[in-house]
């Protein structure tokens, strides 16, 4: 009785293991898919936001200069961040801000690239989509040294007043306005209030001995310069001035 | 297909030979073509996509012309019409970048991902940008989940809106989707994120992927990573979380807008495979994984022997 018991169990258990069979993954394909201009759009998506793209086109189509070449971060000198450095620079200093030299994003806050000709209003909100404002920070100057490290060790990044040259990761000649830096007396940068509050980690920004924000949005002074351009006929065309270089 | 069905049939004789009790189940199991044994599943996924509704402009630029929510949607409906088992999942940064977010808040990017029918999104550092309460305001849009498993949200407005985990059932397979973020400080801006705690990664990933796999029953487990996919410095990545897991299958990446011309395969700490891949960002590419499972008795895994659960793991840190 006994043994036929077991023989019963054993069936059962026998029989719930073959039941258990469970799904086994045998193959995995992966692929994507590009999606180009020879995928037909589904019309009651673009139907869906007509609305919405109509309104955004009436605000944003607007032409608001234009440039003589493209612009894009491709390389630790580019036109692009020299663009950008420099039209935030303008615009401040156009509004009687007074500092040493310009930090006003990193390359990552930098979210598209320019095209050559016309630039739209749209475009100025590509390339900075972010709602930061300007900030004046008064720095030791003691603390160039850790900001010019972490410039060199991200590859570069948009500046205006200051120059690098640089073998990474270790020596750098650092020029602020052409003179080389003092470490007695203080530094004023202006740069976004995401950085100044330790965004991207910036430790030379922490614990700075004057923060004062300027409330003025660093989309506003890109397209407040390049509305000026405009005003007196300048097309954008900056140039590679060699004011970062970075030897690896 | 063909050396599936030749192999499925293989090892269904050896297991006839070994268990004669098999034939006292009803149906004949060897008049099953192999297209019935086998189930499909796919996955349709993007990252990143960062506000990008209509395709990049003709103006010249590297990526001019690409993309496009409404394109995306017919490429959706025709592979929903081809293929019975399909996830539409998205790994985050579902905000910021175009002026459709800087005027609408965001409101029309989640509208049209409940219209694409997405099963489910985890956030992105991005999806931030209007704040908790910006985020808040348009999940009221959303007819999906937001899975985000180390986040603390407790005591803010999204408190018990978003959940670690979801489970599909798709035909006879369970698939469970979990989503891990990014650290958030100095990242974020503090005032965006607020009183949200960023609980580390890879002890919250253990014990899910654990959960999903044993708890659950689990014939997949798939993790919307937010974490970005490699750093220079040790920084935890998509390829440091498949290193130090394990019952962790696919890993849909995000936030460093990697273009992947193929799966980076990796072994986890099990010695089991685990895929990484992300397509880019903007919604130029929309990543199609496509898995072939078999009827089959599985091998006993090691993932139900050595997992434990993480100490490291927040008390106050609990499965919703």
């Amino acid at each position: 009785m006994i043994r036929l018991r077991k023989i019963a169990l054993f069936m059962f258990v026998l029989f719930l293991t073959a039941c258990s069979k469970q799904l086994i993954l045998k193959q995995t394909n992966i692929s994507q898919i590009n999606v180009a201009a020879k995928v037909q759009p589904d019309q009651s998506i673009l139907d869906f936001y007509a609305p919405f793209k109509k309104s955004l086109d009436s605000q944003m189509n607007r032409v608001v200069g234009s440039s003589a070449i493209a612009l894009a971060k491709n390389s630790p000198d580019n036109n692009l961040s020299i663009f950008f450095a420099d039209a935030v620079t303008a615009s401040c200093k156009q509004r009687n801000a007074v500092f040493d030299f310009a930090f006003p994003t990193t390359n990552g806050g930098i979210r598209n690239s320019m095209p050559q000709g016309d630039w739209t209003l749209r475009n100025i909100y590509e390339l900075m989509p972010f709602e930061n404002e300007c900030v004046l920070l008064t720095i030791s100057g003691k603390k160039i040294n850790s900001l010019v490290d972490f410039i060199i060790a991200k590859g570069g990044q948009p500046l205006a007043g200051i120059t690098i040259q640089a073998i990474a990761p270790a020596a750098a000649i650092v020029k602020i306005n052409g003179l080389a830096v003092d470490t007695n007396r203080t530094y004023i940068v202006l740069t976004s209030d995401y950085l100044a509050n330790g965004g991207d980690g910036i430790m030379a920004f922490a614990k700075p001995i004057n923060k004062a924000s300027l409330h003025y949005k660093i989309r506003d002074a890109i397209l407040d310069y390049v509305q000026s351009q405009q005003l007196i006929g300048k097309t954008i065309n900056p140039n590679i001035d060699g004011r970062i270089s970075i030897q690896q | 297909m063909e050396e599936l069905a030749s192999s499925s049939r293989r090892s269904f004789i050896k297991k006839l030979s070994a268990s004669a009790a098999l034939l006292a189940i009803g149906a004949n199991p060897l008049a099953a073509t192999a297209k019935e044994r086998i189930t499909k599943l796919t996955i349709l996924h993007t990252n990143d996509v960062h506000s990008r509704i209509e395709p990049f402009p003709e103006d010249g630029s590297r990526n001019a012309g690409l993309g496009g929510v409404a394109r995306r949607a017919s490429l959706i409906k025709q592979i929903r019409a081809e293929e019975a088992q399909v996830l539409l999942l998205d790994a985050g940064d579902i905000f910021q970048g175009t002026p459709y977010f800087n005027l609408y808040g965001g409101e029309l990017e989640i509208k049209l991902m409940s219209k694409l029918g997405y099963d489910a999104a985890t956030m992105g550092n991005h999806d931030f940008d209007a704040g908790i309460d910006g985020f808040d305001k348009q999940l009221k849009h959303a007819n999906f989940p937001f899975l985000i498993a180390n986040y603390d949200f407790s005591g803010t407005v999204l408190e018990g809106k978003t959940q670690p985990f979801k489970v599909f059932h798709k035909g006879a397979l369970k698939i469970g989707v979990f989503g891990l973020g990014i650290a958030l400080e100095g990242l974020v801006e503090a005032s965006n994120y607020g009183q949200v705690k960023y609980l580390d990664p890879i002890p919250v990933a253990n014990q899910i992927a654990n959960q999903l796999k044993l708890e659950h029953q689990c014939d997949l487990v798939i993790c919307l990573s937010h974490l970005g996919y490699s750093y220079k410095d040790n920084k935890v990545s998509d390829k440091v979380l498949a290193d130090q897991t394990s019952g962790i299958d696919l890993i849909i990446g995000a936030h460093t807008h990697t273009f992947m011309t193929a799966p980076e395969i990796r072994k986890n700490k099990q010695g089991e495979e685990v895929r990484i891949f992300q397509v880019g960002f903007a919604g130029i590419n929309l990543g199609r994984i496509d898995y072939y499972f078999e009827k089959g008795r599985k091998k006993k895994q090691a993932i139900g022997l050595a997992m434990r659960i993480d100490q490291q793991l927040n008390d106050d840190f609990e499965i919703a």
